[in-house]
C-alpha cells in the first residue's frame, strides 16, 4: 500500500452486485481513498494482474463512505475490462489507484442545482447530491436512458431527497424524449444557480447549449481514453474552449466548466 | 548536484566497479553498491531510468516512492517552442500494448526550465533531457540552450518520434540524417549525448554505427514501433494521424533483438527499453548488452514498476552470486 496524495492499494471487494441488466456496483474497502476523496473524483483500477487488458480502467466514485472506509463504483459492462470486473467476488482483491482528478465545484450559498445524467453518467452524482443536500440546497436530477431497464439509481437518489425526472427514448419511464427537452422545460420554470452534467459527449454538447441559453453555469464530468490517470502520459485530452490547445481529463479534470472545453 | 559534474565530461562507458562510497554525496546515502553505476560520466544509483514521455517530469511518481533509486529521470520530449500535441483520440490499447499519438506535447524549452527544472534539481536525481526538432539546426540550438543549465546531466536526442509530421522519425531513418543531427548537436554542447534510435528501420546496426562515429556518448533504443488501429464501427483509423507508436510488453522481443544487434555493432553504452515490465524483462536487456535500461509504458499500468524491478534485479544478482550489476551486462553474448 502506498499513501500520499494518491493511494495505491489492493482493496478488498466488499460487494459486487447487479444494479440493472448491464450495470453493476462494486464496493471496495479502501479507507485511505475514502478518507480523502470528494465528489467528482475517480479511481483507476487494474482489473487483473495480466497484460490482458494491459491498462487500468477509470471509474468515477459512486459512493464515498468515510465511516465504513469504503468506496463504490457503478460500472456498465462494455468490454473486456468491465466484464472481468463483473466476475470479482466478495473477498477478492482489486488493484485501485486514487482518488484522482479534481472535484465538482460547490458554492455554499447556492440556490437550486440541476444534474443531467446520460446513461451510466449518473455514476458520480450520488455523492454530490448528498453533499449539496447537506448544505440545504434543492437538487433536481434529470436522467436519460433508452428505456426504463437502463435507468440506475432512481430510488437511491429519490431516497436522498433528490427530485428525479426521467426521459426515455421509448417513454417507458418519465417523459418520452431527450434529457435536453426536460432540461429546457425545467430551466424555463425554475431558476437554477448551478448545473452539472455527465454522459456521452453529444449529450453534453446539447446540455451546454441549453444551459448557455439560460445563463446557467455548467460543470461537466468528461471521459477520454486514458492510460496513467495521473497526468504523465498526456493521452486523455479534450479540446479547449475558445483557446487553442487541449486539457487533460485526468489532471485538469475530469470536471470542467462548460466554457473551458469544446465538445 | 550541479551541472559541473557532467558538463564537459567526456568519460564514456560503464564502470564495472561500484564507485567508492563518498558519504558526502546525498545520493550515495541511499545508493546500493550492487547497482550504483557510472554512466556517461554521471554517478547513478542504479542503471535504471524512466523512459521519456512515460514519466512526465518526475513529480507524480514522487507520490509513490523515493525517486533517488533511479539512475536518471529522462523527461518528456522537449522542443524549442511549446507544442499543444496532436488532435483527436491519442491512445489505442492493443493486446499487451499501447499505441500513442501524443505529438510531443510540451511547454517548450523555456517553459520546461522555469516550470519543471526546480523540482527536478531539488530531487537530486540526474536529469536527462529528451530533445526534438524539425531541423538539425533546431536540435543543435536546443542542445546549446541546455548546455550549462544546472541539474541537467545529459541529452537524449530523439530522432525517432513517430508522432510529428516533420523531423522526428525521419532523422532516425537514414544513416546520413542520423549522423548529421548527431554531428550538429555534438558541436554545440558539452553535455553527454545519447541518441535515441527508431526501430522502424531495416538496419539498426548501421545507424548506431553512424551516430557513434559522430561522437554520440550513448545510444538508447527502442522508441515506439509504427502501428495503427481502425475503428470498425466508424470505419476510420482511430488516430487523426493514422499511425502512432506502439509500446508496452508487445514490443519487447523486437526491442531486445535490436539491443542485441546494436550491442554487437558499437562500443558506446546502450540504454535499452521497449516493453520492460518486470525484473525478468530487465535482466534480459542487461544480458543482451544494455548498460542501463528504461521503464516506459509499465509506469502507466503499474506505478510501482520502478521499485519492483529494482528489487527484483537486486534479488536476482544475489541469487546468482554477483557482486555488481556490471557483471550482467552483455553476459548472454557470445564471448
Ligand atoms: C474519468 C472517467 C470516469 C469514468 N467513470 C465511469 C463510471 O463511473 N462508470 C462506467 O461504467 N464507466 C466509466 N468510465 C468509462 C470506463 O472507463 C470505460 O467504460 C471502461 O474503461 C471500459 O473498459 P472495458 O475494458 O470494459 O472496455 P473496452 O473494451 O476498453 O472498451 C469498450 C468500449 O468503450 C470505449 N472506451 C473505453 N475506454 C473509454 C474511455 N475511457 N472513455 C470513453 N470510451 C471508452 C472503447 O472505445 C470501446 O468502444 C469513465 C471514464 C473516465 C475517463
Ligand atoms: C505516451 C508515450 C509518450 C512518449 N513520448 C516520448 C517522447 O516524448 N520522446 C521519446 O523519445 N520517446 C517517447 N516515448 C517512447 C518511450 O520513451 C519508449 O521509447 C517506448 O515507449 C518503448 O518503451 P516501453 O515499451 O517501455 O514504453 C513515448 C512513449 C509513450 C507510450
Amino acid at each position: 500500500m502506498v499513501t500520499g496524495k494518491w493511494e495505491l492499494n489492493k482493496a478488498n471487494v466488499v460487494a459486487n452486485e447487479w444494479v440493472s441488466r448491464d450495470v453493476k456496483r462494486i464496493t471496495l474497502l479502501s479507507p485511505g481513498i475514502a478518507a480523502t476523496a470528494s465528489p467528482g473524483q475517480f479511481v483507476n483500477v487494474k482489473v487483473n494482474s495480466t497484460y490482458a487488458p494491459l491498462l487500468r480502467r477509470p471509474f468515477s466514485l459512486n459512493r464515498i463512505d468515510k465511516d465504513k472506509g469504503t468506496i463504490s463504483l457503478l460500472y456498465k459492462l462494455v468490454g473486456e475490462g468491465t466484464e472481468l470486473m463483473a466476475e470479482l467476488e466478495t473477498g477478492d482483491l482489486l488493484d485501485v489507484l486514487g482518488p484522482l482528478g479534481n472535484t465538482f465545484s460547490i458554492e455554499e450559498d447556492c440556490g437550486d442545482s440541476i444534474f443531467v445524467a446520460g446513461g451510466i453518467g449518473v455514476a458520480p452524482f450520488y455523492p454530490l447530491a448528498r453533499l449539496l443536500l447537506q448544505l440545504g440546497q434543492k437538487v433536481t436530477c434529470i436522467m436519460g436512458a433508452r428505456c426504463r431497464e437502463d435507468i440506475n439509481e432512481l430510488d437511491e437518489l429519490r431516497a436522498l431527497g433528490v427530485n428525479v425526472l426521467c426521459a426515455t427514448e421509448d417513454g417507458s419511464e418519465g417523459m418520452r424524449g431527450l434529457v435536453t427537452d426536460v432540461l429546457r422545460a425545467h430551466l424555463r420554470s425554475t431558476k437554477c444557480s448551478m448545473a452539472y452534467a455527465c454522459g456521452p459527449n453529444p449529450m453534453l454538447a446539447a446540455v451546454k447549449a441549453v444551459c448557455a441559453e439560460h445563463q446557467t453555469p455548467l460543470q461537466l464530468s468528461l471521459e477520454s481514453h486514458m492510460a496513467c490517470g495521473i497526468g504523465v502520459c498526456l493521452g486523455c485530452t479534450c479540446k479547449k474552449g475558445p483557446e487553442e490547445g487541449y486539457v487533460h481529463v485526468c489532471k485538469e479534470g475530469p470536471i470542467f466548466w462548460a466554457e473551458e472545453v469544446a465538445l | 548536484m550541479s551541472s559541473k559534474q557532467s558538463a564537459g565530461s567526456t568519460q564514456q562507458g560503464i564502470s564495472q566497479q561500484p564507485p567508492a562510497a563518498s558519504g558526502q554525496d546525498k545520493r550515495q546515502a541511499t545508493s546500493d553498491n550492487l547497482l550504483s553505476t557510472n554512466l556517461f560520466g554521471i554517478k547513478m544509483n542504479s542503471p535504471l531510468m524512466s523512459a521519456s514521455g512515460t514519466y512526465g517530469y518526475g513529480k507524480e511518481f514522487a507520490n509513490f516512492y523515493n525517486l533517488s533509486m533511479l539512475g536518471a529521470i529522462v523527461v518528456k520530449g522537449i522542443t524549442m517552442k511549446p507544442r499543444a500535441g496532436n488532435s483527436g483520440q491519442r491512445l489505442v490499447e492493443t493486446p499487451a500494448g499501447l499505441i500513442n499519438s501524443i505529438g510531443l506535447e510540451n511547454p517548450g524549452v523555456e517553459g520546461f526550465l522555469v516550470q519543471e527544472m526546480p523540482f527536478l534539481r531539488e530531487s537530486g536525481v540526474p536529469v536527462i533531457v529528451n530533445i526534438s526538432g524539425n531541423t538539425p539546426e533546431e536540435y543543435a540550438a536546443l542542445a546549446e540552450r541546455l548546455d550549462g543549465e544546472a541539474g541537467i546531466h545529459a541529452l537524449e536526442v530523439n530522432i525517432s518520434c513517430p508522432n510529428v509530421k516533420q523531423g522526428g522519425m525521419a532523422f532516425g531513418a537514414s544513416c546520413d540524417m542520423a549522423a548529421a543531427v548527431t554531428a550538429d548537436v555534438r558541436k554545440r554542447t558539452r553535455l553527454p549525448i545519447i541518441v535515441k534510435l527508431s526501430p522502424n528501420v531495416t538496419d539498426i546496426a548501421s545507424i548506431a554505427r553512424a551516430v557513434e562515429a559522430e561522437g554520440a556518448d550513448g545510444i538508447s533504443l527502442i522508441n515506439t514501433l509504427l502501428g495503427m488501429g481502425i475503428d470498425i464501427r466508424n470505419k476510420k483509423p482511430y488516430l487523426d494521424n493514422t499511425f502512432g507508436g506502439l509500446s508496452g510488453p508487445a514490443v519487447k522481443p523486437v526491442a531486445l533483438r535490436m539491443v542485441w544487434q546494436v550491442a554487437g555493432a558499437v562500443n558506446i553504452p546502450i540504454v535499452g527499453m521497449g516493453g520492460i515490465s518486470t525484473w525478468q524483462d530487465a535482466v534480459e536487456f542487461y544480458l543482451a548488452g544494455a548498460s542501463a535500461i528504461a521503464i516506459g509504458t509499465a509506469n502507466f499500468f503499474n506505478p510501482l514498476a520502478v521499485p519492483e524491478i529494482i528489487e527484483g534485479v537486486k534479488a536476482y544478482l544475489h541469487s546468482e552470486g554477483m557482486q555488481h550489476i556490471g557483471e550482467l551486462v552483455g553476459a548472454a553474448r557470445p564471448k
